[in-house]
């Protein structure tokens, strides 16, 4: 799948997820996002999943850091004890600097 | 005096006797280390004085000890946590999820617990508990899912009495009121008293943005340690109709979460007062959504031990936005004024003020004033117009940074906190002086320096208080979020240091670290000795002082004890002139405080847990816990 196909399914593939959160609506209530303050993107779950062990994952929110900085957090964490594998660990560290990257 | 509100919490009855040895391990004895900071006055001032300043530079390695369980293969992880020795038996908790009880003598493991489920134990320290009424001597302490654990000291083994089948669920919904899957967990070792297991809170930090807030309640409580039923609950945070519920305007107090105890309470045993020290509420950065000055948030608290009844308070920052919790154990000393002993409680911080008042009155011994303080720019942040100062001593730590007194030394690096300050335009200024908007703003000495939950030590022999202290600075700068929410934020905010992370150089003045002692019969200075060396700069240029985690230990033969730096050493010095008598270099820095005892056959033993990591941010690279003695005859 390139990624050009990708582009032109989004809009569909978006009115169609958003139909189905409409009917899931109607009966069950809006689909629930407990981190509603962590932006969408790959590694998010995992960093979700190891963060949470220790303290809420939004603790993340307002730091701004490059790869480099990130990088020198999550070690910090793994020094505490994050359960963690390293695939893990770098996972979390590339989804931080993507959702999270220095201001101007 | 204020009211009385009762923060009683319906709970079983108290056993007013104190315990009975009826165990293999004893009652410990003034030559162990009984309790993290020694004792319960938290004073760490052992009675041994086999090493001495004329020996001391005899010191070897007697034994060691390695935490990595065989077959791990992860990355090495920090521990700051401190042993407890009873008889010839040392406890530890590890990093790696376990409890280990070694022969204190030879280091040889009589017995070791795993954690179940991945859990890991708090990681600055575990209690013991004499045992009682049938119940074995216990080592009891927390873990990091929320759990107090309870295990026979003898063997390792739950003690299955205590909550369900050996350990407490702290997730009650009591504390829990934003909901039961928050964090919690216990961070330090509990304090005990007779037969109660009293604790703090690990509530986390909170998020910034809106609804920072609210989260798990910092109540302090005690429990039951033969049982671990719940006997009283202090409500750290006042509950409507309570005692300074008043001071957090608008409702501010409802589901407030942070001002917790997560470093270390003390206890005048024969009074029956617990003393709490208590940290930033949350959000700790931003208090838009709290006016008020926020009480118990970074205070002193006193506590009938009994009960949990509110006795005194004294609150060291009011409406606290930098994050400089008071999270020391408060040091129990007697002080002699004007002929007359004095019992007097010392209370230090992340501010580097140094607080000594009457611990029974809670009045101030070398005077406080409110002085005037900056005004936030922060719209609808009401700060204090004041600030608490002691008369006496002066600041143990810098309080100012300007453009004018930064780093000065090497070119280079000198260059290169130019550059930071001036490249970022960034604010710098004195005591107090809000978080900046839009601008990065440094108020010494900021929410990683002072003095912070290691704390310090009393020699009452020589009528000093002594301690390691850290100049280590902290830019911070709040945005406003789209939301409508502050938030400390940037590149440079947030954990970054004021310095160069890469070379691991501060840019505040030196020196960066001290060993400071305070005369208690005048309340002056007593000497100031810079501590810590630069090893990455040239030779002249090293002595800059380093920061530390972990604090000092004295010993009657007149000896301090600290590591604590990120530079890898371990020291001894005369505390009486803070002259350095012995030096060495370990694996790693020493990231917590040490302790010394006396093994079985007739040594004293310094022993200091070596692995690095901890605030200072020093690499980790061991994980060992080494016996010091001077060698057999």
């Amino acid at each position: 799948m390139n990624c050009t196909f990708i582009r032109a399914l989004a809009p569909i593939a978006a009115a169609f997820a958003l139909s189905i959160a409409l009917a899931a609506s109607s009966q069950d209530g809006p689909a629930k996002d407990d981190h509603p303050t962590l932006p969408p993107g790959e590694g998010r779950d995992v960093m979700i999943k190891v963060c949470s062990q220790c303290h809420q994952p939004e603790n993340v929110v307002g730091q701004e850091l490059d790869e480099a900085g990130w990088k020198g957090v999550v070690d910090q964490m793994a020094s505490n004890g994050a359960d963690a594998t390293e695939a893990e660990l770098k996972q979390i560290v590339q989804y931080l600097a993507k959702a999270f990257p220095p201001a101007k | 005096m204020p009211g009385y509100v009762s923060r009683l919490t319906l709970g079983l009855t108290l056993a007013a006797t104190f315990a009975s040895a009826g165990s293999a391990v004893g009652p410990g004895t003034a030559t162990d280390w009984r309790s993290t900071n020694y004792d319960e006055s938290a004073n760490r001032y052992s009675p041994l004085d086999q090493i001495t300043p004329g020996n001391v530079a005899q010191l070897q390695q007697a034994w060691n000890f390695h935490l990595k369980p065989a077959g791990y293969t992860g990355r090495l992880r920090e521990d700051e946590a401190i042993p407890l020795v009873i008889g010839n038996t040392i406890f530890l908790a590890s990093p790696y999820g376990a409890i280990h009880a070694l022969d204190a003598t030879s280091g040889s493991e009589k017995w070791k617990f795993t954690l179940p489920g991945g859990d890991l134990p708090s990681k600055r320290g575990i209690a013991y508990w004499p045992g009682a009424d049938g119940v074995p001597a216990s080592i009891i302490f927390g873990g990091l899912k929320g759990g107090l654990y309870s295990l026979n000291a003898s063997d390792g083994s739950l003690n299955a009495g205590f909550g369900d089948k050996g350990v407490v669920n702290l997730k009650t919904p009591e504390v829990m009121q934003t909901g039961m899957d928050a964090a919690y967990s216990l961070l330090s070792s509990p304090t005990i008293y007779k037969n109660l297991v009293i604790i703090g809170a690990g509530t986390g930090e909170g998020p910034g943005g809106s609804n920072g807030g609210a989260g798990p309640a910092g109540d302090t409580r005690a429990w039951d340690a033969r049982t671990g039923k719940l006997v009283w609950t202090f409500h750290t945070v006042p509950r409507p109709g309570e005692f300074g519920y008043d001071t957090w305007r608008e409702n501010s107090a409802l589901k407030r979460s942070g001002v917790n105890v997560w470093g270390y309470t003390s206890l005048d045993a024969e009074r029956g007062i617990l003393y709490m020290p208590l940290g930033a509420p949350n959000n700790d950065r931003v208090g838009v959504d709290r006016p008020g000055n926020n009480l118990f948030s970074s205070s002193l608290v006193a506590v009938d031990a009994n009960t949990g009844r509110y006795l005194w308070h004294f609150q060291l920052v009011h409406h606290d936005i930098w994050d400089y919790d008071t999270q020391s154990a408060p040091l129990l000393v007697d002080l002699v004024r004007d002929g007359a002993t004095v019992p007097a409680v010392i209370i230090v911080n992340k501010t580097g003020l140094m607080f000594t008042l009457n611990r029974v009155t809670g009045k101030p011994i070398f005077g406080i004033e409110e002085r005037p303080v900056p005004k936030s720019d922060v719209p609808g942040e009401e700060t204090s117009k004041t600030q608490p100062f002691p008369v006496k001593p002066e600041p143990l730590t810098q309080m100012t940074v300007s453009r004018n007194n930064l780093y000065k030394g090497e070119p280079q690096h000198q260059s290169y906190c130019e550059h930071m300050v001036d490249d970022n335009n960034m604010k710098l200024g004195g005591p107090f002086m809000p978080i900046a908007v839009n601008q990065y703003s440094i108020s010494p000495p900021g929410p990683a320096g002072g003095i912070n939950f290691w704390g310090a030590s009393y020699d009452p022999k020589l009528h000093l208080f002594i301690s390691n202290t850290t100049n280590m600075f902290q830019p911070m700068r709040l945005i406003l979020r789209p939301d409508g929410s502050w938030v400390n934020s940037g590149p440079l905010a947030g954990t970054r240091r004021f310095g160069d992370p890469d070379r691991k150089l501060l840019c505040g003045p030196t020196p960066w670290g001290e060993l400071i002692a305070v005369n208690m019969d005048t309340g002056d200075i007593a000497y100031r000795k810079t501590l810590g060396v630069s090893d990455m700069l040239p030779p002249g240029m090293q002595d800059t002082g380093r920061p530390s985690s972990g604090g000092v230990i004295l010993t009657a033969s007149g000896l301090t004890f600290v590591g604590g730096t990120d530079d890898f050493r371990f020291r001894a010095f005369a505390t009486a002139t803070g002259d350095k008598l012995w030096e060495i270099r370990l694996p790693s820095s020493v990231e917590t405080t040490p302790i010394t005892y006396q093994g079985a056959d007739g040594r004293q033993f310094v022993t200091v847990v070596s692995t690095g990591g901890g605030l200072t941010g020093s690499e980790v690279t061991n994980d060992e816990i080494i016996a010091f003695a001077l060698p057999k005859k």
